[in-house]
Protein backbone atom coordinates (compact mmCIF):
# COMPACT_ATOMS: atom_id res chain seq x y z
CA UNK A 1 0.00 0.00 0.00
CA UNK A 2 3.09 2.16 0.88
CA UNK A 3 4.24 1.20 -2.24
CA UNK A 4 1.20 2.54 -4.11
CA UNK A 5 1.49 6.16 -2.37
CA UNK A 6 4.89 6.42 -3.19
CA UNK A 7 3.95 5.99 -6.90
CA UNK A 8 0.77 7.97 -6.79
CA UNK A 9 2.77 11.31 -5.18
CA UNK A 10 5.39 10.91 -8.50
CA UNK A 11 2.58 11.12 -10.49
CA UNK A 12 0.49 14.11 -9.02
CA UNK A 13 2.84 15.95 -6.97
CA UNK A 14 3.18 19.41 -8.62
CA UNK A 15 6.60 20.03 -7.23
CA UNK A 16 8.12 16.41 -9.11
CA UNK A 17 7.15 18.24 -12.13
CA UNK A 18 3.93 17.16 -12.90
CA UNK A 19 3.05 16.99 -17.22
CA UNK A 20 -0.34 18.94 -17.76
CA UNK A 21 -0.47 16.37 -20.63
CA UNK A 22 -1.11 13.40 -17.59
CA UNK A 23 -4.82 12.52 -17.24
CA UNK A 24 -5.85 11.74 -14.04
CA UNK A 25 -5.94 7.89 -13.92
CA UNK A 26 -2.76 7.26 -14.88
CA UNK A 27 -0.03 7.10 -12.20
CA UNK A 28 2.44 8.80 -13.99
CA UNK A 29 3.89 9.44 -17.82
CA UNK A 30 5.44 6.43 -18.38
CA UNK A 31 2.21 4.23 -17.85
CA UNK A 32 -0.06 6.98 -19.85
CA UNK A 33 2.36 6.72 -22.87
CA UNK A 34 2.23 3.30 -22.64
CA UNK A 35 -1.60 2.73 -22.96
CA UNK A 36 -1.96 5.13 -25.26
CA UNK A 37 0.70 3.49 -27.49
CA UNK A 38 -0.80 0.11 -26.82
CA UNK A 39 -4.38 1.42 -27.59
CA UNK A 40 -2.97 2.91 -31.27
CA UNK A 41 -1.51 -0.98 -32.05
CA UNK A 42 -4.57 -2.30 -31.00
CA UNK A 43 -6.15 -0.34 -34.07
CA UNK A 44 -3.01 -1.50 -36.08
CA UNK A 45 -3.98 -4.85 -35.53
CA UNK A 46 -7.31 -4.80 -36.67
CA UNK A 47 -5.69 -2.83 -40.04
CA UNK A 48 -3.70 -6.08 -40.45
CA UNK A 49 -6.13 -8.13 -40.17
CA UNK A 50 -8.64 -5.80 -42.39
CA UNK A 51 -5.73 -5.66 -45.36
CA UNK A 52 -4.62 -9.35 -44.20
CA UNK A 53 -8.02 -10.96 -45.60
CA UNK A 54 -7.10 -8.81 -48.94
CA UNK A 55 -3.78 -10.42 -48.90
CA UNK A 56 -5.05 -13.86 -48.18
CA UNK A 57 -7.53 -13.64 -51.05
CA UNK A 58 -5.71 -12.33 -53.22
CA UNK A 59 -2.40 -15.07 -52.78
CA UNK A 60 -5.53 -17.71 -53.62
CA UNK A 61 -6.25 -16.31 -56.95
CA UNK A 62 -2.74 -15.32 -58.18
CA UNK A 63 -1.83 -19.15 -57.15
CA UNK A 64 -5.20 -20.40 -59.14
CA UNK A 65 -4.52 -18.28 -62.13
CA UNK A 66 -0.96 -17.03 -61.96
CA UNK A 67 -0.56 -16.71 -65.95
CA UNK A 68 -3.49 -14.79 -66.51
CA UNK A 69 -2.02 -12.47 -63.46
CA UNK A 70 1.11 -12.25 -65.25
CA UNK A 71 -0.33 -10.86 -68.44
CA UNK A 72 -2.76 -8.60 -66.86
CA UNK A 73 -0.04 -7.07 -65.16
CA UNK A 74 2.39 -6.14 -67.49
CA UNK A 75 -0.24 -3.31 -67.72
CA UNK A 76 1.10 -1.81 -64.77
CA UNK A 77 4.14 0.39 -64.40
CA UNK A 78 7.08 -0.64 -62.44
CA UNK A 79 8.89 2.92 -62.72
CA UNK A 80 5.49 4.64 -61.14
CA UNK A 81 5.27 1.92 -58.44
CA UNK A 82 8.86 2.00 -58.15
CA UNK A 83 8.92 5.77 -57.46
CA UNK A 84 5.73 5.97 -55.17
CA UNK A 85 7.35 2.79 -52.88
CA UNK A 86 10.33 5.61 -52.50
CA UNK A 87 8.28 8.34 -51.73
CA UNK A 88 6.45 6.39 -49.09
CA UNK A 89 10.17 4.93 -47.70
CA UNK A 90 11.20 8.79 -47.69
CA UNK A 91 8.08 9.96 -46.15
CA UNK A 92 7.95 7.28 -43.02
CA UNK A 93 11.14 8.79 -42.49
CA UNK A 94 10.14 12.31 -42.31
CA UNK A 95 7.91 11.05 -40.10
CA UNK A 96 10.28 9.66 -37.73
CA UNK A 97 12.19 12.74 -37.58
CA UNK A 98 9.04 15.07 -36.56
CA UNK A 99 8.43 12.17 -33.74
CA UNK A 100 12.11 12.66 -32.40
CA UNK A 101 11.25 16.59 -33.05
CA UNK A 102 8.45 16.17 -30.61
CA UNK A 103 10.04 14.20 -28.05
CA UNK A 104 12.86 17.22 -27.74
CA UNK A 105 10.55 19.40 -27.92
CA UNK A 106 11.41 21.13 -31.13
CA UNK A 107 8.36 22.64 -33.36
CA UNK A 108 10.15 23.36 -36.77
CA UNK A 109 11.55 20.35 -36.97
CA UNK A 110 8.20 18.80 -36.35
CA UNK A 111 6.46 21.48 -38.70
CA UNK A 112 9.13 20.93 -41.21
CA UNK A 113 9.22 17.26 -41.26
CA UNK A 114 5.33 16.98 -41.29
CA UNK A 115 5.53 19.08 -43.77
CA UNK A 116 7.95 16.50 -46.37
CA UNK A 117 5.16 13.98 -45.39
CA UNK A 118 2.25 15.39 -46.77
CA UNK A 119 4.56 16.90 -49.58
CA UNK A 120 5.34 12.74 -50.13
CA UNK A 121 1.75 12.20 -49.58
CA UNK A 122 0.39 14.38 -52.11
CA UNK A 123 2.97 13.12 -54.81
CA UNK A 124 2.41 9.52 -53.86
CA UNK A 125 -1.92 10.20 -54.90
CA UNK A 126 -0.55 12.19 -57.71
CA UNK A 127 1.18 9.70 -59.42
CA UNK A 128 -1.55 7.13 -58.65
CA UNK A 129 -3.69 9.52 -60.54
CA UNK A 130 -1.57 8.97 -63.26
CA UNK A 131 -1.41 5.21 -62.78
CA UNK A 132 -5.36 4.83 -62.44
CA UNK A 133 -5.83 7.75 -65.17
CA UNK A 134 -4.12 4.98 -67.90
CA UNK A 135 -6.10 2.24 -66.32
CA UNK A 136 -9.57 3.60 -67.43
CA UNK A 137 -8.51 4.66 -70.82
CA UNK A 138 -8.30 0.94 -71.43
CA UNK A 139 -11.66 0.31 -69.59
CA UNK A 140 -9.46 -1.80 -66.97
CA UNK A 141 -11.99 -0.87 -64.17
CA UNK A 142 -14.22 -3.67 -63.29
CA UNK A 143 -17.12 -4.48 -64.18
CA UNK A 144 -20.21 -4.15 -66.81
CA UNK A 145 -17.94 -1.66 -68.98
CA UNK A 146 -14.85 -4.06 -68.51
CA UNK A 147 -12.40 -4.36 -71.92
CA UNK A 148 -13.20 -6.40 -74.30
CA UNK A 149 -9.42 -6.54 -76.34
CA UNK A 150 -7.34 -8.94 -75.13
CA UNK A 151 -4.48 -6.02 -75.78
CA UNK A 152 -5.19 -4.37 -72.66
CA UNK A 153 -4.89 -7.28 -70.40
CA UNK A 154 -2.17 -8.66 -72.73
CA UNK A 155 -4.06 -11.94 -73.72
CA UNK A 156 -5.17 -13.34 -70.52
CA UNK A 157 -8.35 -14.79 -69.93
CA UNK A 158 -10.62 -11.25 -69.73
CA UNK A 159 -12.73 -12.91 -66.47
CA UNK A 160 -9.54 -13.41 -64.84
CA UNK A 161 -7.65 -10.06 -65.94
CA UNK A 162 -11.24 -8.50 -64.02
CA UNK A 163 -10.14 -10.44 -61.29
CA UNK A 164 -7.23 -9.27 -60.92
CA UNK A 165 -7.93 -5.45 -61.92
CA UNK A 166 -10.91 -5.84 -59.06
CA UNK A 167 -8.02 -6.66 -56.66
CA UNK A 168 -5.79 -3.85 -57.93
CA UNK A 169 -7.99 -1.17 -57.39
CA UNK A 170 -9.58 -2.61 -54.17
CA UNK A 171 -6.18 -3.04 -52.21
CA UNK A 172 -4.56 0.00 -54.07
CA UNK A 173 -7.41 2.21 -53.32
CA UNK A 174 -7.95 1.21 -50.15
CA UNK A 175 -4.17 2.11 -49.39
CA UNK A 176 -4.84 5.06 -51.17
CA UNK A 177 -7.92 6.11 -48.96
CA UNK A 178 -5.50 5.64 -45.69
CA UNK A 179 -3.13 7.84 -47.59
CA UNK A 180 -6.25 10.37 -47.90
CA UNK A 181 -7.18 10.13 -43.73
CA UNK A 182 -3.68 10.28 -43.01
CA UNK A 183 -2.83 13.17 -44.48
CA UNK A 184 -5.95 14.61 -42.91
CA UNK A 185 -4.93 13.54 -39.49
CA UNK A 186 -1.30 15.04 -39.94
CA UNK A 187 -3.13 18.39 -41.34
CA UNK A 188 -4.64 18.08 -38.25
CA UNK A 189 -1.69 17.67 -36.23
CA UNK A 190 0.43 19.99 -38.13
CA UNK A 191 -2.07 22.51 -36.94
CA UNK A 192 -2.21 21.80 -33.63
CA UNK A 193 1.43 22.31 -33.65
CA UNK A 194 1.27 25.02 -35.41
CA UNK A 195 -0.71 26.54 -32.81
CA UNK A 196 1.11 25.18 -30.09
CA UNK A 197 -1.38 23.32 -28.47
CA UNK A 198 -0.70 22.12 -25.13
CA UNK A 199 -1.86 18.45 -25.97
CA UNK A 200 0.97 18.11 -28.76
CA UNK A 201 3.29 20.46 -27.17
CA UNK A 202 3.75 18.85 -23.89
CA UNK A 203 3.46 15.27 -24.65
CA UNK A 204 4.81 13.77 -27.77
CA UNK A 205 2.89 10.66 -27.88
CA UNK A 206 0.12 12.47 -30.15
CA UNK A 207 2.64 13.10 -32.74
CA UNK A 208 3.95 9.25 -32.01
CA UNK A 209 0.79 7.71 -32.79
CA UNK A 210 -0.10 9.35 -36.06
CA UNK A 211 3.53 8.74 -36.81
CA UNK A 212 2.67 4.73 -36.16
CA UNK A 213 -0.07 5.57 -38.67
CA UNK A 214 1.54 6.21 -41.05
CA UNK A 215 4.18 3.90 -40.91
CA UNK A 216 1.66 1.02 -41.06
CA UNK A 217 0.13 2.81 -44.74
CA UNK A 218 4.30 2.40 -45.57
CA UNK A 219 4.13 -1.40 -44.39
CA UNK A 220 1.02 -1.91 -46.59
CA UNK A 221 2.56 -0.43 -49.62
CA UNK A 222 5.63 -3.04 -48.89
CA UNK A 223 3.90 -5.23 -50.03
CA UNK A 224 1.57 -4.51 -52.45
CA UNK A 225 4.22 -3.47 -54.24
CA UNK A 226 5.51 -6.87 -55.14
CA UNK A 227 2.68 -8.70 -55.15
CA UNK A 228 1.09 -6.74 -57.75
CA UNK A 229 3.90 -4.93 -60.03
CA UNK A 230 6.82 -7.47 -59.86
CA UNK A 231 5.54 -10.84 -60.81
CA UNK A 232 8.13 -12.67 -61.94
CA UNK A 233 7.60 -14.95 -65.65
CA UNK A 234 5.74 -17.99 -64.59
CA UNK A 235 5.66 -19.42 -68.11
CA UNK A 236 7.79 -22.16 -68.92
CA UNK A 237 10.53 -21.27 -71.33
CA UNK A 238 8.93 -23.37 -74.24
CA UNK A 239 6.10 -21.20 -73.88
CA UNK A 240 6.84 -17.90 -72.99
CA UNK A 241 4.79 -14.97 -71.82
CA UNK A 242 2.85 -12.89 -74.21
CA UNK B 1 8.83 25.21 -20.46
CA UNK B 2 10.81 24.18 -17.55
CA UNK B 3 8.78 21.65 -16.05
CA UNK B 4 8.44 20.01 -19.06
CA UNK B 5 12.01 18.82 -19.95
CA UNK B 6 12.38 15.74 -17.73
CA UNK B 7 9.01 14.46 -18.94
CA UNK B 8 9.58 14.84 -22.86
CA UNK B 9 12.54 13.30 -22.32
CA UNK B 10 11.08 9.73 -19.96
CA UNK B 11 11.03 8.39 -23.65
CA UNK B 12 13.99 6.97 -25.78
CA UNK B 13 15.08 9.39 -27.92
CA UNK B 14 16.74 7.69 -31.55
CA UNK B 15 19.62 9.59 -32.97
CA UNK B 16 19.04 10.50 -36.65
CA UNK B 17 21.92 8.81 -37.84
CA UNK B 18 19.76 5.60 -36.86
CA UNK B 19 16.51 6.84 -38.72
CA UNK B 20 18.73 7.11 -41.85
CA UNK B 21 20.26 4.13 -42.05
CA UNK B 22 17.48 2.73 -41.63
CA UNK B 23 16.25 4.26 -44.78
CA UNK B 24 19.34 3.99 -46.89
CA UNK B 25 18.87 -0.10 -46.18
CA UNK B 26 15.28 0.34 -46.88
CA UNK B 27 15.83 1.77 -50.08
CA UNK B 28 18.67 -0.71 -51.13
CA UNK B 29 15.94 -3.61 -50.38
CA UNK B 30 13.60 -1.93 -52.73
CA UNK B 31 16.40 -1.83 -55.42
CA UNK B 32 17.14 -5.17 -54.43
CA UNK B 33 13.36 -6.71 -54.48
CA UNK B 34 13.02 -5.04 -58.22
CA UNK B 35 16.21 -6.32 -59.64
CA UNK B 36 15.23 -10.00 -58.37
CA UNK B 37 12.05 -10.24 -60.44
CA UNK B 38 13.79 -9.86 -63.25
CA UNK B 39 16.04 -13.07 -62.58
CA UNK B 40 15.48 -16.34 -63.34
CA UNK B 41 16.95 -18.22 -60.57
CA UNK B 42 16.79 -22.21 -60.91
CA UNK B 43 13.40 -23.15 -59.40
CA UNK B 44 11.27 -21.46 -60.87
CA UNK B 45 9.06 -18.60 -60.48
CA UNK B 46 8.52 -19.46 -56.99
CA UNK B 47 11.76 -18.74 -55.80
CA UNK B 48 11.03 -15.55 -56.88
CA UNK B 49 8.28 -15.44 -55.09
CA UNK B 50 9.87 -16.28 -51.84
CA UNK B 51 12.52 -13.74 -52.08
CA UNK B 52 10.06 -11.03 -53.15
CA UNK B 53 8.06 -11.96 -49.93
CA UNK B 54 11.58 -12.68 -47.98
CA UNK B 55 12.82 -9.10 -48.68
CA UNK B 56 9.66 -7.48 -47.64
CA UNK B 57 9.31 -9.07 -44.61
CA UNK B 58 13.08 -8.15 -43.66
CA UNK B 59 11.78 -4.28 -44.85
CA UNK B 60 8.64 -4.71 -42.78
CA UNK B 61 10.63 -5.62 -40.09
CA UNK B 62 12.72 -2.31 -40.61
CA UNK B 63 9.97 -0.07 -40.71
CA UNK B 64 8.44 -2.11 -37.22
CA UNK B 65 11.45 -2.36 -35.31
CA UNK B 66 12.99 0.56 -35.89
CA UNK B 67 10.80 2.90 -37.53
CA UNK B 68 8.16 2.23 -35.35
CA UNK B 69 9.74 1.95 -32.12
CA UNK B 70 9.29 -1.89 -31.16
CA UNK B 71 12.58 -2.17 -30.33
CA UNK B 72 12.89 0.13 -27.83
CA UNK B 73 9.13 0.27 -26.68
CA UNK B 74 7.68 -1.74 -22.98
CA UNK B 75 7.14 -5.15 -22.93
CA UNK B 76 3.28 -4.79 -23.35
CA UNK B 77 3.92 -2.87 -26.55
CA UNK B 78 5.90 -5.09 -28.43
CA UNK B 79 3.93 -8.51 -27.32
CA UNK B 80 0.87 -6.24 -29.10
CA UNK B 81 2.95 -5.71 -31.89
CA UNK B 82 4.34 -9.15 -32.24
CA UNK B 83 0.77 -11.06 -32.21
CA UNK B 84 -0.94 -8.65 -34.49
CA UNK B 85 1.78 -9.59 -37.09
CA UNK B 86 1.40 -13.37 -36.30
CA UNK B 87 -2.27 -13.06 -36.77
CA UNK B 88 -0.86 -12.16 -40.72
CA UNK B 89 0.74 -16.00 -41.25
CA UNK B 90 -2.30 -17.89 -39.49
CA UNK B 91 -4.77 -16.79 -41.59
CA UNK B 92 -3.26 -18.41 -44.52
CA UNK B 93 -3.87 -21.89 -43.28
CA UNK B 94 -6.92 -21.56 -44.83
CA UNK B 95 -4.41 -22.49 -47.93
CA UNK B 96 -4.27 -26.37 -46.97
CA UNK B 97 -7.83 -26.43 -47.57
CA UNK B 98 -7.50 -24.87 -51.62
CA UNK B 99 -4.49 -26.32 -52.56
CA UNK B 100 -5.07 -30.00 -52.20
CA UNK B 101 -7.76 -29.25 -54.84
CA UNK B 102 -7.25 -29.58 -58.56
CA UNK B 103 -10.19 -27.09 -59.92
CA UNK B 104 -10.91 -23.37 -59.78
CA UNK B 105 -12.72 -22.01 -56.77
CA UNK B 106 -15.27 -19.84 -58.54
CA UNK B 107 -16.70 -20.48 -62.02
CA UNK B 108 -16.96 -17.78 -64.05
CA UNK B 109 -19.78 -14.96 -64.52
CA UNK B 110 -20.99 -16.61 -67.76
CA UNK B 111 -23.74 -18.45 -68.12
CA UNK B 112 -22.63 -22.29 -67.34
CA UNK B 113 -22.75 -23.72 -70.86
CA UNK B 114 -20.63 -21.03 -72.14
CA UNK B 115 -17.89 -20.90 -68.83
CA UNK B 116 -14.58 -22.69 -69.70
CA UNK B 117 -14.19 -23.73 -66.11
CA UNK B 118 -12.46 -26.07 -65.11
CA UNK B 119 -9.53 -25.66 -67.46
CA UNK B 120 -6.00 -26.74 -66.61
CA UNK B 121 -4.04 -25.01 -64.39
CA UNK B 122 -0.70 -24.74 -66.39
CA UNK B 123 0.63 -22.54 -69.41
CA UNK B 124 0.37 -24.94 -72.39
CA UNK B 125 -3.22 -25.82 -71.45
CA UNK B 126 -4.23 -22.44 -70.06
CA UNK B 127 -7.01 -22.08 -72.24
CA UNK B 128 -8.49 -25.71 -72.84
CA UNK B 129 -11.09 -27.63 -70.49
CA UNK B 130 -9.59 -29.97 -68.03
CA UNK B 131 -9.68 -33.28 -68.84
CA UNK B 132 -12.58 -33.85 -66.15
CA UNK B 133 -14.78 -31.53 -67.46
CA UNK B 134 -16.00 -34.05 -70.51
CA UNK B 135 -17.34 -36.20 -67.96
CA UNK B 136 -19.61 -33.62 -66.25
CA UNK B 137 -17.13 -32.93 -63.21
CA UNK B 138 -17.78 -29.07 -62.94
CA UNK B 139 -17.50 -26.76 -59.98
CA UNK B 140 -21.12 -26.20 -60.32
CA UNK B 141 -22.11 -28.72 -62.42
Amino acid sequence: MSDMTLHHDHGHGDEHGHNPAQAHQFENMEQQTECYITGMWTFLVTEVMFFGALFVAYTLYRWNYKFDFYNAHEHLNVMMGGINTMVLLVSSWFVVMAVQGAQLGKRNQVLAFLAGTQLCALTFLTIKYFEYSSKFADNLYPGVGFTTNPEHVHHANLNHAQIFYGFYFGMTGLHAVHILVGILVIGFLMMKWYRRHPSVVNDFVYTEMVGLYWHFVDLVWIFLFPLFYLQANPFPPSVGGH
Amino acid sequence: MASKTPLQHSHHVVPTSTYFLTLCALTILMLATIGASYVNFPGGVIVNNLIALAIAFVKSFLVIWIFMGIKWATPLTRLWAVCGFLVLPLMFIMFEDFFVRGNEVVPAWEARDSSTLPRQLNAEDANKQAPAAEFGLRPHG
